[in-house]
């Protein structure tokens, strides 16, 4: 039986969000390329991507790329496609530009060609300062388009930019199908199939969309927010990039999930951790986009 | 009589100075160093070698492949988008590469890459730089990850040697990490107004970090690892800030460190902790070491123009020659310096007469 429901825990995930929000200037830049609609980017930050979680928000129109706001032009990267011996970074061409408030925005998959030649002789920009267009240089799936990122430096944090970019029109749908609940032996539950589930702590995904990334995703056990983990920010632990979550009311339940935990397969989605107990459990699944347009489901599960 | 006598001993003095000088200014000349044209190969002739025969790595605009000292084109492979080639391996692949073959010198395929992102070989070590700029991983010879980095900030500049990995990151940290990928270093050299790493270099016993970092007070800084921390032991400001990546490398006995400092090479006595600068027109883009008297090539450009610069410790320019090319490298073997031009390869012997 699915279930619609709006806590009073998921308010305060939202006005927490809120108060993130206006922390950072809400809106602080402007856009780095012509208008994209907030449905229409061809990927998303915390989408996987390869190997990795997604730290760059990639366009999907070929455009002229200008600088997101003012600041100072502190590295250019280049293809070296005709140098013997160095790396190439999978940015391709890129200019990387520091901020004020620590924070520092890169321009990357530039064509080279298009770059303007004085930009290293002059390296205090303005906003909207023209830095190239799109080009094909970097790492793409066969999109020849801006991939902008957007650093904290001060909180050692690769930021969601859409936080800090105007947004325009509706966001992508968000889905949640085909939950399933892997036990600490990796044992697999299908929900659709099975509600009799044994009592213990599980692990809780759900069906990854291709596209779309939701904001936040939050779990509840009979109406009681137990994990919530927020793609606004990326942060370095012991060598991986991770997202953080939030278990309400016990910081020491936090847990940082990699790429490995996130996305332990191309289909699946991590949820959070959940501990089932005997008797009836109403597993409470939430997914909400960034303007806290929310999707829930839930499951009364017959735990023994 | 008395001007007499003072102009008699003028005379005498000039003489005595003359003398001391010859004595203690004496140097013998040195001898002078010569580059003779061996033979000059197009990169299309292909020609039949033996599986004992030494091959040199070459990347020549989108061709990369192999020659043999003695100037047979062993292997020449067009690429249409992106390739990575060492003295052990090459591999070409795509922009959305994310499975590439690894292959040998002698174009046998050793294993296969699968993973997304770009491959990049330094002698024998097999990185891949993942998505997003700001990760990598190195492989084994069979294409298995040994370990993995992901930093949340870009990977701007990097380096390895025999006993190491180092990678410099946009938000101005340095990573070092052993063989086996544990962190040996973690530091920023600050320093100045705006931190950022354009080049990191690694010392061969791992021990050693040189990196060129900062803008508004931009500044070379070479840290050593003491105990668990990084120590600084030399360092120096440059004159002119730069936001282009910069080549940074140790020479071979771990005692000089190079470095492109804006128009000047950069030049550091670690033993001395002394410095020294000579003007370069253009970027540095290679940085080769001959076993012969420890000779130093360094290739530049600027535009079109190429320039191959020969220095002798610690800091003596013995002379430089230009050639106008599209694209260039210069590779170094025994007493072989060569030099390749968009199709064309030459050896030039090295000898002192």
């Amino acid at each position: 039986m699915k279930l619609f429901i709006f806590t009073k825990s998921s308010k305060k995930i939202f006005l927490a969000s809120f108060i993130l929000l206006l922390s950072f200037n809400l809106f602080s830049f402007d856009w780095p390329q012509m208008e994209t609609a907030s449905d229409s980017f061809y990927s998303y930050f915390g989408q996987l991507r390869g190997n990795t979680i997604e730290s760059s928000l990639v366009f999907k129109d070929s455009s002229e790329v200008k600088a997101a706001d003012k600041g100072n032009v502190i590295a250019i990267i280049k293809e070296h496609d005709n140098d013997f011996g160095w790396f190439e970074s999978t940015l391709g061409n890129a200019v990387i530009v520091a901020h004020d408030n620590d924070l520092t925005t890169v321009y990357a998959n530039l064509d080279e060609e298009t770059m303007p030649k004085d930009l290293p002789s002059n390296s205090a920009i303005s906003t909207e300062t023209f830095l190239g267009s799109s080009g094909n240089s970097g790492w793409q799936e066969g999109q020849s388009c801006l991939e902008f990122q957007v650093l904290d430096v001060k909180n050692k944090a690769a930021i969601n930019p859409r936080i800090l970019m105007p947004r325009v029109g509706k966001e992508l749908p968000l889905t949640i199908s085909e939950l399933t609940l892997d036990d600490r032996d990796g044992k697999t539950t299908y929900l659709n199939l099975n509600r009799k589930i044994k009592s213990g702590v599980y692990t809780v995904y759900y069906l990854r969309q291709t596209v779309a990334v939701p904001y936040r995703t939050t779990i509840s056990i009979n109406g009681a927010v137990v994990e919530s983990i927020s793609y606004d920010m990326l942060k370095e632990k012991n060598g991986r990039l991770c997202i953080e979550n939030s278990v309400e009311g016990n910081a020491e339940e936090a847990r940082s999930y990699s790429k490995d935990s996130l996305y332990p397969d191309d289909k699946r989605q991590l949820l959070g951790q959940v501990r089932l107990t005997n008797g009836r459990n109403t597993l409470t699944v939430s997914i909400a986009d960034i303007l806290g347009e929310r999707k829930s489901i839930s499951y009364t599960l017959d735990v023994y | 009589m008395k001007n007499k006598e003072k102009s008699h001993i003028l005379i005498l003095s000039a003489i005595i100075f003359c003398i001391l000088y010859i004595i203690f200014a004496f140097k013998p000349l040195g001898s002078e160093l010569n580059l003779s044209p061996d033979w000059t190969e197009d990169i299309s002739r292909i020609k039949k070698t033996n599986s004992k025969d030494k091959l040199i790595p070459f990347r020549l605009g989108q061709n990369i492949g192999y020659f043999t000292p003695d100037g047979k084109i062993a292997s020449s492979i067009s690429f249409p988008c992106k390739a990575s080639i060492s003295k052990t391996f090459y591999t070409t692949f795509s922009e959305d590469n994310s499975s590439a073959p690894l292959n040998y010198a002698d174009g046998s395929l050793a294993a296969t890459l699968n993973y997304s992102g770009f491959p990049f070989f330094d002698d024998d070590r097999i990185f891949v730089f993942l998505p997003g700029g700001s990760s990598f991983l190195q492989c084994d010879i069979r294409g298995n990850k040994i370990w993995q980095y992901e930093s949340y900030s870009p990977i701007t500049s990097f380096d390895s040697s025999e006993n190491g990995t180092v990678a410099g990151y946009a938000d101005g940290s340095i990573v070092s990490f052993t063989k086996s990928g544990k962190i040996s270093q973690q530091f920023s050299p600050g320093g100045s107004t705006f931190a950022v790493i354009l080049g990191t270099g690694i010392s061969n016993d791992g021990s050693m970090i040189a990196s060129v970092s900062g803008q508004d007070k931009q500044r070379f800084v070479l840290a050593k690892k003491d105990g668990e921390h990084s120590k600084v032991i030399f360092h120096e400001y440059l004159e002119k800030d730069q936001t282009k990546q910069v080549l940074v490398k140790f020479n071979k006995k771990d005692n000089t460190v190079y470095y492109d400092c804006n128009g000047y090479l950069g030049i550091v006595d670690i033993e001395k902790l002394k410095s020294a600068k000579i003007p370069l027109d253009g970027e540095i883009i290679q940085i080769e070491e001959s076993s012969v008297d420890s000779l130093v090539f360094i290739l530049s450009k600027k535009g079109t123009t190429y320039s191959v610069t020969i220095l002798e410790p610690f800091n003596n320019s013995l002379g430089s020659f230009s050639f106008e090319a599209d694209s260039a490298f210069i590779q170094v073997s025994g007493n072989a310096l060569f030099v390749g031009r968009d199709t064309k390869i030459s050896r030039l012997t090295i000898s002192r007469k």
